[in-house]
């Protein structure tokens, strides 16, 4: 019960007021815990430029559990699976661990945190452990292949 | 969007069993719960027979008086030891849906914790039960703090839907309705707009056709459908009923008094028609005011036209004089010379005594004189302008006159001279003809001599040649009209002037062959 009105809430207001570069909507008009959000690459990253589709799954019983957060768009990054689906695009954040999640935490929040890792990426704490290791020593090469991922799959184009 | 998203809210929270009014029997109100403390820092509150997260919350709340957990101003709030407030309830349910190591700790900031809530303060919950709310009931417009909205809701709205009486009927009613212990369903029939009408006695027609504000009232004179709240402030308009606006203009759809009003609509004639009737009505004035300024401009031609006459009979005579040569002016004279006495002035010049007549007021008023001095004076330049223009015409006529004149002279004498030379030849013709008689006669006189001579004794050697040329000679004046007899005579010319002819003719003759031959011809 409390769930719905918190969501209809943080939807809301995220609706009203959007974060800078992030776009919310429902994926269907009649499921409040489905999300689909669409990020722009921030600028001054390898990913500016790129549109990326966010799929937010909140749980029933959210806000005492965490929501997932799935990038659809494939995006070559330390903290984001490129695995074959089932586990594509899951984004390891944080924040969203069972064990660290807390309820006052808000979507924007968690919204605003997955754009800043898109900025600063986090190769203590990757999946995709490769790129971390081309993160932390080559950098350049890092950057090129972000680059190119981005206007391979996030250029805008469908 | 928002609103979007409270109706699906709303919707969730209906179907939900939680906000059935019979759950609980319980008569604590919100005041009572929060007093009811409890020991250990655990205390249960009453169970409330709304969901107070679920309410409309009219005005913005301060987003400190916000639980973490639910984002509603606090329910019931308790402060950990950390100093983190939330709800009674959301902290229960965090708790009971954590592991065992988060649950002794603060869902906010993760501190361990050693003991449990405690209630707020008293003025954070008065804070929070402050914020103003809309009654859930249905057509209930009520705002009111939350504090008071259970109780309202629940004991004083007359939106509440009650259970019905009689347990054996499973309908609601209103409170407003509520009779107790009597079911007035059997009786009695709610209307959605919420008046009760008693069965059996036709009422339940009537007020469906006349007073319920939901399904409206039939205008006796229009027959129009309007709801009755809203019948008071019709105008019924009978005649404007059920025909296109734009008819006159050329609409030709035929349709149904139900449909006018989308016809109306969607007619683009009948959009325009005010704007084209408009129009017409300007047309139509303009038309009536341009027939006026024909017949104006149509008097004031005829008097134009009667001063132009006046002038032309009158002062042009006049005027052309003055400024013309007499040769000239004397071909269109009518009026003598001696008629204007040269002392008249200028304005008696051009307002002769019946023109004065004419025009009306022209003596006293000397401001109209003046007027139509000028206007007469404009005329007289134009006169003016037209009799130079004449002059010129005459001008340029005499011009082509005297150089026909001249082309004719010049035709006449190469014609005279050409029929002199014509005579010219003929007598010369005459002349030639003449002499060769008059030779050919001499030729006989010697011949005759001759042979007188001859029967005197003269040799007869000499004869045949003079024989011979004699005839050939005649028949040359004989067989004139023939052309190549004509060459023999000319041939036997010469040989005529070396037996002896004189000399002197020949060369005229051979000049006038020409004339010679033409002569003979004719």
């Amino acid at each position: 019960m409390a769930s719905q009105k918190r969501i209809t809430k943080e939807l809301g207001d995220l609706m009203n007021s959007p974060p800078p570069g992030i776009a919310v909507a429902l994926a269907d008009e009649a499921n409040l815990y489905q999300w689909k959000v669409t990020m722009e690459g921030p600028a001054g990253s390898p990913y500016a430029g790129g549109k990326f589709d966010l799929s937010i799954n909140l749980p029933q019983n959210y806000p005492f559990k965490p929501p997932t957060v799935v990038f659809t768009t494939k995006i070559y990054h330390p903290n984001i699976s490129n695995d074959s689906p089932p586990n594509s695009g899951t984004m390891c954040l944080g924040m969203l661990k069972d064990s660290e999640w807390k309820p006052s935490t808000k979507m924007s929040a968690v919204l605003e945190f997955a754009r800043q890792l898109l900025k600063e990426p986090n190769p203590d704490d990757a999946v995709e452990t490769k790129i971390a290791e081309q993160y932390r020593n080559d950098r350049g090469a890092y950057e090129k292949e972000a680059r190119d991922w981005v206007k391979r799959y996030a250029s805008g184009k469908k | 969007m928002q609103p979007h998203f409270d109706a699906l809210f709303a919707e969730s929270v209906r179907s939900s069993p939680s906000l059935s009014p019979s759950s609980s029997s319980s008569s604590l109100s919100t005041h009572g719960a929060t007093q009811a403390a409890t020991q250990g820092g655990n205390y249960d509150e009453p169970p409330s027979k709304i969901d107070l997260r679920a309410l409309d919350y009219v005005t913005d709340y301060d987003s400190h008086l916000m639980c973490p957990i639910c984002h509603v101003p606090f329910l019931h709030p308790v402060v950990l030891e950390c100093d983190h407030t939330f709800c009674n309830s959301c902290l229960k349910e965090y708790r009971e849906g954590a592991s065992s190591g988060a649950r002794s700790r603060c869902p906010t900031c993760r501190a361990v914790l050693s003991s449990g809530p405690r209630k707020a303060s008293r003025l954070i919950v008065n804070m929070c039960n402050e914020t103003k709310v809309r009654c859930p009931n249905d057509d209930c417009q009520e705002v009111l703090p939350r504090g008071c909205v259970e109780h309202h809701a629940t004991k004083e709205c007359p939106h509440e839907r009650l259970r019905c009486p009689d347990p054996k009927c499973d309908k609601l009613v209103k409170r407003r309705n509520h009779v107790p212990a009597q079911c007035i369903h059997i009786s009695h029939i709610e209307c959605d707009c919420g008046a009760v009408i008693e069965l059996g006695k036709g009422e339940w027609l009537r007020h469906k056709d006349e007073d319920c504000p939901n399904t409206g009232v039939k205008c006796e004179e229009c027959g129009q459908r309007i709801s009755a709240s809203d019948y008071p402030g019709h105008i019924c308009n009978p005649d404007d009923d059920h025909s296109c606006p734009g008819k006159q203009y050329g609409c030709t759809d035929d349709f149904s008094p139900e449909d006018s009003e989308a016809h109306l609509k969607s007619c683009p004639l009948a959009r325009l028609a005010p704007h084209l009737q408009k129009q017409s009505q300007l047309l139509q004035s303009l038309q009536e005011q341009l027939i006026m300024v024909k017949v104006r401009n149509e008097v004031l031609e005829n008097g134009f036209e009667k001063i132009h006459d006046v002038l032309n009979d009158r002062v042009l005579p006049y005027v052309s004089h003055s400024d013309h040569s007499p040769a000239e002016a004397s071909d269109i004279e009518e009026i003598e010379r001696d008629h204007i006495p040269s002392a008249l002035s200028q304005r008696d010049l051009l307002m002769p005594a019946h023109l004065g007549d004419l025009t009306p007021s022209a003596d006293p008023d000397s401001l109209s004189i003046s007027q139509t001095q000028q206007h007469l004076l404009a005329l007289h330049e134009s006169l003016r302008g037209n009799v130079s223009n004449i002059e010129n015409n005459i001008s340029t006529l005499t011009n082509t006159i005297s150089d026909l004149d001249a082309r004719t002279s010049m035709q006449i004498m190469n014609e005279t001279l050409r029929i002199k030379e014509d005579l010219a030849h003929t007598s010369a013709a005459l002349f030639s003809t003449r002499a060769q008689v008059q030779w050919l006669m001499n030729r006989e006189r010697v011949g005759q001599q001759q042979q007188a001579m001859g029967i005197r004794g003269r040799a007869p050697s000499a004869q045949p040649p003079v024989s011979n040329q004699a005839p050939s000679a005649r028949s040359s004046v004989s067989e004139g009209g023939d052309s190549s007899g004509q060459g023999q005579s000319l041939e036997g010319q010469p040989s005529a002037s070396i037996l002896g002819s004189s000399p002197s003719f020949r060369p005229q003759i051979r000049r006038q062959s020409g004339g010679s031959q033409e002569r003979v011809k004719l």
